[in-house]
């Protein structure tokens, strides 16, 4: 990303091309931003044709509802984020993504300020796996690269996170949308998951997100913002046998068949057991059956998910808690930088989502947090 | 009336102090004070003792000057990132930002009070760390002491100032 030389050298031109660019990306009319900005629509249009500058906090101002740093209008060429959807939402999706990709540069930054950034970063596959079975066997290689072990559902966020610094927030998509990903040069990979969908639906969004992100450089070369069938369905692929690993299933099915069919309550139990929803359970059966060369008809397979899932309702009670919008690292790292005094009360509310007068309160409570645990040496 | 104390500026965290304590009318009186513009926007509520938010008007003392509010032009913004680390607009709150750039403009008679680290910290390391007070400081030069919370305090202050002292020292923080 190149910047200007020098604040000084910069022109209002300069300037009013950036706020224009930051709009458009932000996918705002001029009387939209004006609006949110509470900056006079003939003010804006005088900015952005660079007729005048704007003073700073109209800049601030226009800032936020762009969600981008002020430091976004000093730079010559930005480079353009991209945000792959699994299924754009179709209310607000550029308002989500937005958002998202904020709070990736936030991530960062903060990493950067408190100096604790990730050492290995989500590899890039050279080459897209051609076929199912190529995308099973990357899922059964990062399944052992990861030692995500029987069960790697509950697990798969924080090993993300901890080992290959991925980015994960959740926001409520209404009134539809899954998931989205992102992988960029200045933050890394990030994913964004729907705080809507129950925890076992999201641990296999978090898992298909994941083959995005490493097939990222092959597939998006060609195709930045949208994925093809055949992409996503490799993902789904993926996704099912990272979670499912196939012998693990087998052990635990053990004993259940009752003549060659597993009953529904069976299934039900595995899902809970494996952290997975019903639907990938069974459709991870159905893959299996498939590669078994069994005769399996996918409508049959459908019916009978549709049935799992109304006998499950009242036993899947994972999505009662939502999780919070930013992971717990992130939060953390924000409370460094504001001990350190690295950032502002201001800003720590904004990276917290809360009022700056709940960070005040925040700051009176932790004025006396300075004790350290200490051991004793004998 | 002369005014106690002369050339204050004051950031959304001050006022929002001020008022929850019920100072801010006699400290008007006492202060001559400015406000950046970004700053009265955001000073817009504070909490009472049982947590109700209660809404923060200026727009009276700002019509009757009783306070004054001042702008930043893009072009004093811009030298301010030439000059120092372009990462403390992102670090700052716009409103501690426009305090800053002014105080860079304007005479060393000015202050700026206060409450968050990083102001004083950013002040030291642009050698302006003798322009930072502390709410407890500017409150005991009008005759108004009182005790107050750690982040308000002289001690506070001076902690961060000589953070960013450091700072300078090791160079950081500065792009000359």
């Amino acid at each position: 990303m190149n910047e200007k030389t020098g604040g000084l050298s910069l022109t209002h031109g300069a300037v009013g091309e950036m706020l224009r660019v930051a709009r458009e990306r932000r996918g705002l009319s001029q009387g939209q931003a004006s609006a949110m900005a509470k900056v006079g629509v003939s003010s804006l249009s005088d900015f952005e044709n660079g007729k005048r500058a704007p003073s700073l906090d109209q800049l601030s101002a226009l800032a936020a509802a762009y969600d981008q740093p002020l430091t976004f209008f000093f730079e010559d060429s930005p480079t353009k984020e991209v945000v792959l959807w699994r299924q754009r939402p179709i209310e607000g999706a550029d308002e989500h993504a937005s958002r998202f990709l904020k709070w990736c540069r936030w991530y960062r930054d903060l990493e950067v300020w408190c100096k604790d950034e990730t050492a290995c970063p989500v590899p890039d596959l050279p080459k897209a796996p051609a076929n199912f079975q190529a995308a099973e066997r990357l899922a059964i290689n990062i399944r052992s690269q990861l030692d995500l072990g029987e069960y790697p559902a509950p697990v798969l966020l924080k090993v993300l996170e901890e080992k290959w610094g991925v980015k994960v927030f959740h926001q409520e998509f209404e009134p539809t949308g899954t998931a989205a990903c992102s992988k960029d040069a200045s933050f890394g990979a990030a994913i964004l998951l729907n705080a809507k969908s129950s925890r076992r639906r999201r641990n296999f969004d978090l898992a298909h997100e994941l083959f995005h992100l490493l097939t990222w450089k092959a597939f998006r070369a060609d195709s930045p913002e949208t994925s093809t069938d055949l992409e996503e369905k490799l993902a789904n692929k993926f996704a099912s046998v990272l979670l499912l690993p196939e012998e693990k299933l087998k052990a635990a099915i053990g004993d259940r068949w009752v003549e060659n069919r597993l009953p529904l309550p069976a299934a039900i139990d595995l899902a809970r057991a494996f952290d997975v929803s019903v639907d990938a359970l069974i459709w991870r059966l159905h893959g299996m059956a498939v590669k078994n060369d069994a005769v399996v008809d996918e409508g049959r397979t459908r019916a009978l998910i549709d049935k799992a899932r109304a006998l499950s309702r009242l036993s899947d009670e994972s999505s009662a808690d939502p999780p919070p919008s930013r992971p717990e690292r992130f939060r953390d790292l924000a409370v460094h930088a504001l001990r350190s005094a690295e950032i502002s009360v201001g800003r720590f509310a904004e990276y917290m989502g809360i009022s700056r007068q709940a960070a005040m309160a925040y700051v009176d409570e932790e004025a006396g947090g300075d004790e350290a645990f200490e051991l004793s040496a004998s | 009336m002369t005014k106690r104390l002369s050339f204050l500026l004051l950031d959304a965290n001050i006022i929002i102090e001020l008022w929850r304590l019920g100072l801010w009318n006699r400290l008007v009186e006492l202060c001559d004070i400015h406000v950046g513009q970004t700053v009265v926007g955001e000073a817009d509520f504070f909490l009472d003792a049982s947590g109700n938010r209660v809404a923060i008007d200026l727009s009276a003392d700002i019509a009757s000057r009783r306070i004054q509010v001042f702008q930043v032009e893009f072009s004093e913004l811009a030298e301010f990132r030439s000059r120092y680390d372009p990462s403390y607009l992102a670090k700052l709150d716009p409103g501690e930002t426009e305090a800053l750039v002014k105080l860079l403009t304007l005479s060393s008679d000015w202050r700026l009070c206060s409450a968050d680290g990083i102001v004083f910290k950013v002040l030291a390391n642009v050698q302006r760390g003798e322009q930072g007070i502390s709410l407890e400081e500017v409150l005991g030069q009008v005759g108004m002491s009182r005790p107050l919370r750690k982040q308000y305090t002289r001690e506070f202050r001076t902690e961060k100032t000589k953070l960013g002292a450091i700072d300078a020292i090791q160079n950081r923080g500065r792009k000359e």
